[in-house]
């Protein structure tokens, strides 16, 4: 990648943390910067995880209520203002989904859209050491392993309708991504 | 198939399978409830969600419709004026639970020059000051056009000193913004002072006797320091 498109990142997290601290002392404006810089990001992890428009619209209402309340316990030091974001409009995803019952594959055909993350997958990391540290430690583990802990957090799966889904019995997936999980996190560690 | 009894999880995978979403049910609500009553716990989850995180990187962005914004607006309040108060949100800098627990509010102290132009590529300046003792939080938005600081509460130490807000600029000395209260204020910046705002600057907080500010020189250590970027 371009050193140039390198400090463009770079300069958009920073005008992201701060905006994040000035939303956190309540100015509202910064509100909107936060909204503009990550809306469509946030909007598309909503989407992908409800698989239901409508929905993801009323989530991603929820996730800026929620930035705006609670942008005060953002800390630069631990979290990418990104990466605390995603983190915000999955969890809210999540909690609509467990809410809503489904058990379903998602239905509605603006996810169908929503292509393969493999090829961006790579574009992304070179941004982003995190998600570069991240994607080694994954590769690291069994294909069985990794491949379902991604399926359960990218598209708010849950044990029960992984098993389900994969023809696999309940007991086997969980020692797939407990086992998986316990290595990611030597792993992360390490590093 | 051979279905091979999963390992117990322990406290740490469980916070791990609820930042993922696994769980449902009674499962589900027991993890949420352990949010709750234990702290540790609640922060395990969030330490994993922040760890598998930049996954969700790779999901494509999708732009959401126009009405979005606007129903945040007025769910917020922030629609009604331009210049909603910053004092009564500043209680929001205790912070609250994201996942489902506490996260622990960083101790940090930053300024911030707002751009004068929102649209404009931000000449936007940030510095976090670390408290040397104890945590403090504080956060200081500086608003260039009308040349006030506006600060949040803060847990400094109480006493017959007050805190008095330093700017350090590159030749080394110290130029007293005033003495800053301890509930959240305004405090209207010196012109003079002002253009030091900038890049690279430190700004420090130290504690002063309150009757003679402000003063030419700080004598005392810091309480809090750390230096301003401009974005």
């Amino acid at each position: 990648m371009a050193q140039k498109d390198i400090e463009v990142v770079g300069r958009d997290r920073e005008r992201l943390v701060s905006a994040l601290q000035l939303a956190a002392v309540g100015d509202a404006s910064s509100l909107r910067i936060v909204y503009k810089l990550t809306s469509a990001k946030l909007f598309g992890i909503c989407l992908r995880i409800c698989g239901n428009r409508q929905a993801a619209e009323d989530i991603l209402q929820d996730v800026y209520v929620k930035v705006w309340r609670r942008a005060g316990s953002f800390d630069s030091q631990r979290a990418s203002p990104i990466s605390w974001l995603a983190m915000i409009a999955h969890n809210a995803a999540v909690d609509w989904r467990r809410a809503q019952h489904h058990h379903g594959t998602l239905d509605d055909d603006a996810v169908l859209s929503i292509a393969d993350e493999a090829p961006l997958a790579d574009a992304v990391a070179e941004q982003d050491e995190d998600r570069r540290r991240l994607l080694s430690c994954l590769d690291g583990l069994d294909e069985s392993q990794s491949s379902v802990i991604r399926r359960a957090f990218l598209d708010g799966m849950t044990y029960q309708q992984l098993s389900d889904e994969s023809g696999t019995p309940l007991g086997t997936i969980k020692s797939w991504i407990r086992r998986g999980l316990q290595k990611l996190k030597e792993c992360l560690n390490d590093g | 198939m051979v279905d091979p009894s999963p390992p117990t999880p322990d406290r740490d995978t469980l916070a791990a399978e609820l930042a993922l979403g696994l769980l449902e049910g009674t499962d589900r609500v027991e993890a949420l409830r352990l949010c709750l009553s234990d702290p540790a716990f609640a922060a395990a989850v969030e330490t994993w969600s922040l760890r598998l995180s930049p996954l969700l990187h790779a999901i494509p962005p999708v732009q959401p419709p126009e009405h979005i914004w606007k129903a945040v607006e007025a769910r917020t309040g922030i629609g009604l004026s331009r210049d909603v108060s910053n004092i009564h949100s500043l209680r929001l800098w205790r912070g609250g639970a994201l996942v489902c627990g506490a996260i622990a509010a960083s101790l940090a102290l930053f300024i911030a020059v707002r751009p004068s132009d929102l649209n404009a590529p931000a000449p936007m300046a940030v510095s976090q000051l670390v408290g040397a003792q104890g945590p403090a939080i504080m956060a200081i938005a500086f608003d260039a056009r009308q040349g006030v600081l506006r600060l949040s509460t803060t847990s400094l130490p109480t006493g017959d000193k007050s805190p008095e807000l330093w700017v350090i600029p590159e030749d080394g000395v110290p130029r007293s913004l005033g003495i800053i209260g301890t509930e959240g204020q305004e405090l209207t910046v010196d012109p003079a002072h002002a253009k030091f705002l900038k890049s690279g600057v430190t700004l420090a907080i130290t504690m002063e006797d309150t009757a003679s500010a402000p003063h030419k020189a700080p004598s005392s250590q810091p309480v809090l320091t750390g230096k301003i970027t401009v974005i």
